[in-house]
């Protein structure tokens, strides 16, 4: 059966998928993320707050996997190729599974609620770190157990959280209520 | 107005395509993240990935480096407000001086900072090694988690920045000597665009320094960090008596095709303890930077300008 929310693209603008905000939504949050968020003073501790993650989170749960796993991927390369690591892709695989799997919220048979929301984005951004972990882990360099959960992990947690909600504030003022957009996709 | 259910068979093809068209996006963009990142860790540093991430970055560095100078204002005035509160504080117990005296106070230490910050990064221009001109940069970008050990600053190969060019910044010296600061090997640039330059901090895993003890006539070992950022000096002699706070420097040596970039006895931190047996008679020494990279703002890049300087970086 379709799943009621279900829009599909060649709906005129009367309906409005919302992807033009979804895309400045993400601009937003990409250009936040590598210019005024590394400027944050946060002591000695070694994590900034990921508002990419939170807001592919906000988005997925609003119109649903295929513009979740989009918008991820994007989001993650963008942040990549702005930033000086020494990866690329990385990111965006991560965020492509994290955009995906939120994306299944939004044909739920109740609307997402704000709580249930920054439990999700708080779980996504505690599995940011641990998958870039992993990946060093692989390549022969990867940090200490103790140093990734304490370190990394738990202050990219906390951080994250208290950026989602303002992420989650923007995403539902803009995009309205939870509903799955699939605008590549043919009517048959 | 949602499109009209299609009866029967109809509606059961077209909720397969959908999902089978939904299932294909994913999984395409999951194969592309794949290819991207695995393709970006084969290729040189002169590939595709590698020249379209630089070319980004450099685009982007004047936004940066913007957002940079417009965040300053807000810092400087949480700065002044929290030690205005602490003035209010001092006000209440000492009962003698006024609110606005405080606060006055207050932001005259605010910007007694920066002066002695701007200081500092003076009196390191003239106290460079011999053959270096120095550039003072500021931090413009940081990776969203700190794995990566690297920074980005705003300066590039327009302000004289090459690859292999050391950055420094001052410390206060140690009783011994006598200076208002000295340069504290920091990291390396390790990649650079017209506007922007990337620095592999000492602090990274991928890094490795050949260092010694000050006053030390041969090498001593190789400086690496741990994931974690610990600095360890490793391939060092068990015979050798080493102390708690001894400096250790940059050795310089390397080989005539392949000159080590750090020029010689340039402070990397001090020895913080020794331990971790090595197998043939080696010991492994800990090593405290004496200030962490990553919670630094304003670096000083050691361009080069004599021969040898240049044969260094070209190394």
């Amino acid at each position: 059966m379709r799943s009621p929310g279900v829009q599909f693209g060649g709906h005129g603008p009367s309906q409005g998928n919302g992807l033009p905000s979804v895309a400045a939504l993400m601009g937003v949050a990409v250009l936040l993320q590598v210019t005024v968020i590394p400027r944050l003073d946060l002591g000695s501790l070694e994590a900034t707050p990921n508002l990419v993650v939170a807001m592919v989170v906000a988005v997925a749960v609003l119109r649903g996997v295929v513009v979740g796993a989009v918008v991820g991927f994007a989001g993650g390369l963008l942040v990549e190729l702005m930033t000086p690591g020494d990866t690329l892709g990385v990111l965006a695989l991560a965020y492509v599974v994290i955009g995906a799997w939120c994306g299944r919220f939004a044909t739920g048979s109740e609307p997402i609620g704000r709580l249930l929301y920054l439990i999700i984005a708080a779980g996504a951004a505690a599995l940011v770190p641990l998958w870039l972990g992993a990946i060093e882990l692989l390549r022969g360099e990867g940090p200490a157990l103790g140093y990734l959960l304490v370190q990394l992990t738990l202050p990219h947690l906390v951080f994250s959280t208290l950026v989602a909600w303002p992420a989650w504030w923007a995403a539902r003022r803009l995009l309205g209520a939870p509903r799955e957009v699939e605008p590549w996709l043919v009517r048959a | 107005m949602p499109p009209s259910p299609l009866p029967g068979d109809g509606l059961s093809r077209v909720s397969r395509r959908r999902i089978a068209a939904r299932r294909g996006i994913v999984l395409g963009l999951l194969v592309l993240s794949v290819l991207i990142f695995t393709s970006f860790f084969r290729e040189s540093e002169g590939g595709f990935l590698h020249s379209l991430k630089g070319t980004v970055g450099a685009v982007v560095a004047p936004v940066q480096s913007g957002a940079v100078g417009a965040v300053q204002p807000f810092k400087d005035g949480w700065n002044w407000f929290a030690e205005l509160r602490t003035a209010r504080d001092e006000r209440n117990r000492l009962q003698t001086q006024n609110g606005l005296l405080q606060s006055q106070v207050a932001k005259q230490r605010t910007d007694a900072e920066q002066v002695r910050k701007l200081r500092e990064q003076l009196k390191i221009a003239d106290e460079g090694p011999a053959g270096y001109k120095a550039v003072t940069a500021r931090v413009i970008a940081r990776p969203p988690i700190d794995i990566s050990r690297r920074v980005t600053l705003d300066k590039g190969k327009s302000d004289g920045i090459v690859v292999n060019a050391p950055v420094f910044v001052p410390v206060p010296p140690p009783p011994a000597i006598d200076a208002t600061t000295f340069p504290a090997l920091v990291g390396l640039v390790t990649s650079v665009t017209s506007r922007s330059a990337t620095v592999t901090l000492i602090t990274d895993p991928s890094m490795q320094i050949g260092a010694r003890l000050q006053g030390a006539a041969k090498p001593l070992g190789l400086l690496t960090a741990t994931a974690s950022g610990q600095l360890n000096l490793s391939q060092v002699p068990s015979d050798i008596a080493i102390a708690v706070d001894t400096i250790v420097v940059t050795s310089g040596s390397g080989t005539p095709q392949l000159p080590s970039p750090y020029p010689p006895d340039l402070p990397i931190g001090t020895v913080s303890s020794v331990g971790g047996r090595e197998p043939g008679d080696f010991q492994t020494v800990q090593v405290s930077p004496y200030r962490d990279p990553q919670q630094l703002s304003l670096f000083t890049v050691f361009t080069p300008v004599s021969a040898e300087a240049k044969r260094r970086a070209g190394g």
